[in-house]
């Protein structure tokens, strides 16, 4: 029992017993007008009546009140049913790179994890918990939701930050799933996260895409409450390594390797001496001294030679500041020895060049046709029949060319297809063997010819019996080089004949790559599964082209095929989540890999077997870093999960974005653990009143003192 | 017997004294200008005998006394007036009420009846008296001599606050008690309903009386300076009484008094009859001075 609500009841008794006390110390008056107070009574007894009632009821409600001010009421609504009662809670953690950033009293993401630790520890006993992790929202903590709040809480500690971009959508929109599936009728999504601008971004599409979501979420059949709890201080000095490229598509054994690194500061101080350091395999090979101006990007180039085949790793560095996880970027090269070319030839013939492939071997392997001492051609090529086209002859193959091939068998073509689906790279050239009604009905239907064929261009007969493929600036990475004639003139290639292409343009997985005079396609690339396909229009041959005479066809066709052999293999430079696939010889099937992740944790994985060869996969790559595959010989293949950098800008969104933010989200906005203890008190028990209660006392006293001003003016103006 | 100064205090009889000579004016050039007597030459009425002295006209000797008697008596008439007037004194029990002033409503009326019967017996008229509460409680009808004023006198005394008031019924009831016709002096609070009341007043005038009404206030019933809890016991009925906050209603009782006595006011006007407003904290020469001025047409 409240005292004070007991002593304000009781005080209600004040004023009645003031007016009573009054009322019983009368004066008692004979009177002689009395007909003049029945008149008077008569009109203004009701009037009198509720003045009277209404003053007695505002000086009654003044104990009242202010007894009920200190007893700190509670509003309670029908959360009330809830109160003290379990809950379900999804904590929508933010991993996210950005918030590692170290501020003054330790990491944002230390602070997020610890608030999401006591709130968790806080749960009445019986309650359910889940934790998305908003960097990986695909992917609870838990497949379901757990009871155990103190192992959630424990494992919840264990968990680092510097897991690539906070996807805020994808996440709202995996919590709604996620937590139809929990079992309290009081629900609470708690979203812990610095809100970066980048990930939290007020533009109208992503804002409207937000609220859509949180929409869905108040629709649910039991809504749950959303809170943005928001932690961490904003960065002012954040440096980062934003991108590697690299001179060479595919490198070989002692190829000079030039690397590209673009560092951006995102910080508001300038660097006079950004100390830039450059390694490989972990070995520093080089550093430079850069300026870098507040808000400036600065362009860092290196360059190195390795001298063994095999999986190597190159990473630009610098210590700029305290957010480690952008102050890298790292790069998986793989450094071969030889590429191996499995070449079908659809028209073979035993006279120099005449064969189909002839001047094709010439180009891909130059120092073998020249008998150049000393020095080794990087491709590897290896002829064979349409008909001798099996798995087995692909084996180790990174790109497989068909020259004028009229057609496959079923067989054939199955494996062609898995070749391609697992990363193989397809290069097709045109002739006078095609069989196109085969092309069109089989080889497009299974995905390996980028666009149906037409007839047959033939300018032979004309005036002008060729055409010249046009030069442009091109930006695929096979032929930028020929943007500058230097490198080779594609404008010196006379054509006479082609297979014409029917484009289709609403297939965004093929892209014309190079185009004739006439407006044909020269050639057309289409991505499909892991691997990619290139059709060259006309011959590989001088049947049709003059393409095999000119200087550029060595570069030509050394460029498309490391093109190609370079996406043959799995990438090994991933984005977060990405799979790691390493493929073995088929003889390796069965057995193991063992992976190293970026914290040193050790995973195996099996070898499958698959379309002919090897098959090793490994998809817990949430942890941006450096991942080593070592392979049953003892082979090591590096991977690196880089994440985007656009992260690195540590900008938040201001408290009034906050605000405005959590508004149209429908949700509350906390700023520390004692405001969501606050409010979490406040939708279980309702909320104090005791403020308003106050007001509202002032206002009844303001209220009383002018109705009692009122009257007496009206006794005295009488 | 009684006379004028068991009801007056001697500064207010001085004070009469000093209204004599503007009573006079008023009388005779108000008063009796309009009241023309009927009748002409002497007086007809016997009052009484005395000894001849000489210097009596011998025409005045009452011959059979002589003969009776062998002495010289010499007869006196009573004279006969121009005016009749009739003192109308309410004697309810609302005319008790005493408020700051120290003195009743009542008593405040009787002083001016006693200043006014001197007054007027001065002018050598004659004088009646009627005191009345639901009923007329007593009637002395109009005489001019000594004597008759100190029965007045002895009646005004007499008379203390009675029961309820029904002034209409009991002026239509005094109308034909009154024969001849003269000059109504109603002193009274007139609590009651004003239409009847006027409709009896009126009745005064359909029977050609001159009316004048001495509206007997006293200062609480004009301001109603009341703030306290207070129980209003009626005076007129002794069981009832009312428990108000007179402060919340004080604009409304004004409000209701002004207008009664703005009815009251007009209604006079209507028929003609002179209302006069007193209110018993005022001095009483004051209020008769201002009723002979207005009678004077000076107010």
């Amino acid at each position: 029992m409240n005292l004070a609500l007991v002593g304000g009841v009781a005080a209600v008794a004040i004023p009645i017993l003031i007016h009573l006390i009054s009322k019983s110390r009368h004066r008692e008056l004979k009177w002689g007008a009395m007909h003049l107070i029945e008149i008077t009574l008569k009109s203004q007894q009701r009037r009198l009546r509720f003045e009277n009632w209404l003053l007695m009821l505002l000086r009654c409600s003044i104990p009242v009140l202010l007894a009920l001010c200190m007893a700190r009421p509670i509003l309670k609504g029908s959360t009330v049913l809830w109160a003290d009662k379990k809950a379900s809670l999804l904590v929508l953690l933010d991993n996210s790179y950005s918030m590692d950033f170290q501020a003054a009293g330790g990491a944002n993401f230390d602070k997020a994890r610890d608030g999401a630790v006591k709130i968790i520890e806080e749960l009445k006993r019986g309650s359910d918990v889940n934790v998305i992790l908003m960097s990986d929202p695909d992917l609870p903590l838990y497949d379901v939701p757990v009871f155990n709040t103190e192992a959630v809480a424990g494992e919840i500690s264990e968990i680092s930050a510097g897991f690539g971009q906070a996807k805020v959508s994808t996440a709202l929109e995996k919590g709604a799933e996620y937590l139809i599936s929990m079992n309290h009728p009081q629900r609470e999504i708690v979203i812990v996260s610095d809100f970066q601008r980048t990930s939290w971004p007020t533009e109208e599409g992503e804002a409207a895409l937000r609220t859509r979501v949180c929409k869905q979420l108040k629709g649910l059949k039991v809504p749950p409450n959303l809170t943005l709890f928001h932690v961490g201080a904003e960065g002012r000095e954040n440096v980062c390594v934003e991108t590697l490229s690299f001179s060479r598509l595919l490198l070989g054994v002692n190829q000079k390797l030039s690397v590209q690194a673009s560092l951006r500061n995102y910080g508001e101080r300038n660097h006079d001496s950004l100390r830039v350091i450059f390694r490989a395999d972990g070995k520093e090979i080089d550093q430079q001294i850069i300026p870098l101006e507040a808000g400036g990007r600065r362009q860092v180039r290196f360059s190195h030679q390795f001298d063994a085949p095999g999986s190597h790793v190159v990473e630009v560095f610098t210590e700029a500041d305290t957010l480690k996880a952008d102050n890298i970027y790292r790069a998986s090269i793989p450094v071969w020895d030889k590429v191996p070319i499995l070449i079908v030839n659809g028209d073979p013939n035993d006279e120099p060049l005449k064969g189909e492939t002839d001047f094709l071997e010439i180009a891909l392997q130059p120092f073998r046709a020249g008998g150049a001492r000393g020095m080794e051609d990087l491709l590897e090529t290896r002829v064979v029949k349409a008909t001798e086209f099996s798995t087995k002859s692909i084996g180790e193959a990174r790109v497989v060319l068909m020259a004028n091939v009229a057609y496959l068998k079923l067989g054939q073509l199955d494996d062609l297809q898995t070749y391609v689906k697992d990363g193989g790279g397809l290069l097709i050239f045109g002739g006078d063997k095609i069989d196109l009604k085969w092309y069109n009905e089989q080889l497009l239907p299974y995905g390996l010819l980028p666009t149906r064929l037409g007839k047959l261009v033939d300018k032979q007969n004309d005036p002008e019996p060729f055409t010249r493929v046009v030069v442009q600036r091109f930006d695929h990475p096979a032929l930028e080089i020929f943007s500058n004639p230097r490198n080779g003139d594609l404008a010196s290639i006379e054509i006479n004949k082609w297979h014409k292409t029917i484009e289709d343009p609403d297939n965004d997985l093929v892209r014309s790559v190079a185009r004739f005079e006439t407006g044909d396609t020269f050639l057309t690339e289409k991505k499909w599964g892991n691997g990619r396909i290139v059709f060259c229009a006309t011959t590989c041959d001088d049947a049709w082209t003059t393409l095999p005479m000119r200087e550029v066809f060595v570069p030509f066709v050394q460029r498309l095929c490391t093109y190609l052999a370079s996406s043959v293999m799995p990438p090994r430079n991933l984005g977060v989540r990405q799979k790691a696939v390493a493929h073995f010889p088929l003889a390796a099937a069965d057995g193991e890999v063992v992976v190293f992740d970026p914290r040193g944790e050790e995973h195996t994985r099996p070898i499958e077997p698959r379309a002919g060869r090897g098959v090793a996969t490994f998809d817990e790559t949430a942890a941006p870093g450096l991942y080593k595959m070592t392979g049953p010989e003892g082979e090591a293949i590096h991977f690196v999960v880089n994440t985007e950098r656009t992260e690195s800008d540590l900008k938040q969104l201001t408290a009034e974005e906050r605000l405005e933010m959590a508004d149209s989200m429908g949700a509350d906005l906390v700023a520390d653990l004692e405001e969501y203890r606050k409010l979490d008190r406040s939708r279980r028990f309702g909320q104090e009143i005791w403020k308003p209660l106050f007001a509202l006392v002032f206002a009844i006293l303001f209220f009383e003192l002018w109705l009692e001003r009122r009257m007496a003016r009206q006794r005295i103006s009488g | 017997m009684a006379s004028i100064n068991d009801i007056l205090q001697p500064e207010e009889l001085q004070s009469i004294v000093n209204l004599q000579l503007m009573a006079k004016q008023t009388v005779e050039g108000a008063i009796t200008g309009q009241h023309r007597s009927p009748h002409k030459g002497f007086s007809v009425e016997f009052a009484q005998h005395r000894e001849y002295v000489q210097g009596d006209e011998i025409r005045r000797v009452d011959w059979k006394v002589f003969a009776k008697t062998d002495r010289y008596y010499v007869r006196e008439y009573e004279e006969e007036t121009n005016l009749r007037a009739m003192l109308l004194l309410d004697a309810s029990g609302s005319m008790g009420y005493k408020g700051e002033s120290g003195i009743t409503k009542l008593q405040y009326a009787i002083k001016l009846s006693a200043c006014l019967a001197h007054i007027i017996m001065k002018q050598s008229d004659s004088i009646g008296l009627m005191t009345f509460d639901t009923k007329i409680r007593s009637h002395i009808p109009p005489r001019s001599s000594t004597r008759h004023l100190r029965i007045l006198y002895e009646e005004m005394l007499k008379t203390r606050p009675g029961d309820e008031t029904d002034i209409s019924r009991v002026f239509h009831d005094i109308v034909p008690r009154i024969d001849k016709r003269g000059m109504i002096f109603i002193l009274s609070d007139c609590f009651t309903d004003v239409k009847s009341l006027l409709a009896s007043v009126a009745h005064f005038r359909h029977a050609s009386h001159e009316v004048v009404i001495f509206h007997v206030m006293d200062r609480d019933e004009v301001e109603f300076p009341f703030d306290a809890w207070t129980r209003f016991e009626n005076l007129e009925r002794a069981a009832e009484f009312r428990m108000v906050d007179p402060a919340s209603f004080r604009a409304a009782y004004l409000d209701n008094f002004a207008k009664f006595t703005e009815a009251l006011k007009l209604g006079c006007q209507r028929h003609r009859i002179d209302l006069v407003p007193m209110c018993t904290h005022e001095p009483l020469t004051d209020s008769l001075a201002r009723f002979l001025r207005m009678r004077q047409g000076v107010v």
